[in-house]
């Protein structure tokens, strides 16, 4: 599934791996990456919080640029490194 | 025949088209996590120190007895160049694969704190070239590290070397050898719990040329008066289970087991030459694979049985060291 994660924000995440801007095909791609990795673990620990959140895409692509520099054993780990970041951010 | 080859020009374009979809991105100069050492691996590249360590007395001790003997390594793999049709760094999602060039380099050093001025007992030094694969599949990754070329090069301590020459049947070996050396890796998770990690390992490594891991000559002399070490294939396995995280970091236990030449240097067939399962182990915690951010990598206890690790004692079967151990980096 093509990630609908918002260039923006999909540039920061390229930019603080390669300090460089990529092309849009290369972006592209980290887009996809970071979704495939780290979207469904991001929806259901959203999904399971009290109150559960449903982010809109700009929300789950900060989150899986975040995921994507936590530490952590496997994706799922380091996605809910993410989620808990931002809802400890958003004061929940 | 017919069917094989539309089949084989199918397979290969559907293989192109995959590889055109997806971007081959090369990094220079820029780390990867394909085929890490294992934890328990003896002489990775990496910098780790043992310390309070404890060892069996060496061949020359000057006192008997187990004694206060710290080590330090320092190294790593430098990375050259990497190829992956990944673009995002980070674990390899299914279906991606990554190759890349690295150069170890490192430095062991086991100082004596028992004998007369705490001698350097021994300080090895390696470097070479080393290509490491990794490819993820749906369950497990495989992990792939050949070696071609790595040189090693070992050298007594003069303190240790001053007082062994009390005893006027010893010899100054001059071990230095160039090896080849390859890895397989078979890597999980999801063992018992999420977040757990497993791996298996199997290696060997052996010299090129035959004239083994040591020269036929002392070291000041040119009479061949050494014998050549004869087994020189050293196979090893290794397992290593991680346990989910807590607090930022994974209890692990390590093992390394290798089948190791006991340098024997004047062979008869009264004295034949000896091979030994050397045994390494850890337990400990580690921070996650890739973790960027925390110095300190790994804490452990470590204990080593088999033959010695360390240039020219390798000549000493049945050694024995144990201490606290930690392992930092970038």
């Amino acid at each position: 599934m093509a990630s609908d994660y918002p260039g923006r924000t999909i540039l920061i995440g390229y930019f603080v791996e390669n300090q460089d801007t990529g092309t849009v095909a290369e972006r592209q791609q980290f887009s996809d990456e970071l979704f495939g990795k780290f979207d469904a673990h991001i929806v259901a620990a959203c999904a399971g919080s009290v109150p559960p959140l449903d982010p809109s895409p700009r929300i789950r692509a900060a989150m899986a640029v975040m995921a994507q520099n936590a530490p952590g054993s496997n994706n799922g780990v380091r996605a809910r490194r993410a989620v808990e970041a931002y809802l400890k951010f958003r004061g929940v | 025949m017919k069917r094989t080859l539309p089949l084989l020009v199918l397979g290969m374009m559907t293989f192109a088209a995959h590889v055109q979809a997806q971007q081959l991105k090369a990094k220079v100069f820029r780390d990867a996590f394909y085929y890490e050492p294992l934890l328990a691996e003896p002489r990775p590249a990496r910098m780790m120190l043992l310390i309070p360590a404890w060892s069996k007395e060496f061949p020359h001790s000057q006192d008997p007895g187990t004694r206060f003997a710290w080590q330090i390594s320092l190294g790593e793999e430098l990375p050259i160049v990497t190829a992956s049709n990944q673009v995002a760094d980070g674990p390899l999602a299914v279906g991606r694969w990554g190759v890349g060039l690295w150069i170890p380099i490192s430095f062991h050093v086991i100082e004596d704190f028992k004998d007369t001025s705490a001698p350097i007992v021994d300080t090895d030094y390696r470097f070479g070239f080393m290509v490491k694969f990794q490819r993820q599949f749906e369950k497990v990754g495989l992990g792939i590290r050949f070696v071609p070329w790595n040189h090693e090069s070992t050298h007594l301590g003069d303190e240790y070397t001053i007082l062994a020459s009390r005893d006027p049947a010893f010899e100054r070996i001059n071990v230095s050898y160039e090896n080849w050396e390859y890895g397989f890796s078979l890597e999980g998770g999801q063992l018992f719990s999420d977040g757990d990690v497993w791996k298996v390992r199997h290696g060997g490594r052996q010299p090129w040329g035959s004239d083994g891991y040591y020269s036929d000559h002392l070291l000041g002399s040119e009479d061949k008066t050494l014998t050549p070490s004869v087994a020189n294939f050293e196979p090893s396995v290794g397992v290593e289970y991680r346990f989910s995280e807590w607090r930022g970091r994974q209890l692990y236990l390590s093992a390394d087991a290798r089948y190791q030449t006991v340098y024997t240097y004047h062979q008869t067939a009264d004295n034949p030459e000896l091979r030994q399962w050397s045994l390494n182990w850890q337990v400990g915690r580690a921070v996650p694979e890739g973790t960027k951010g925390t110095p300190l990598k790994q804490y452990f206890f470590q204990v080593y049985h088999g033959v010695n690790p360390y240039g020219q004692l390798r000549s000493q079967k049945d050694y024995w060291s144990a201490g606290i151990g930690f392992v930092f980096g970038l």
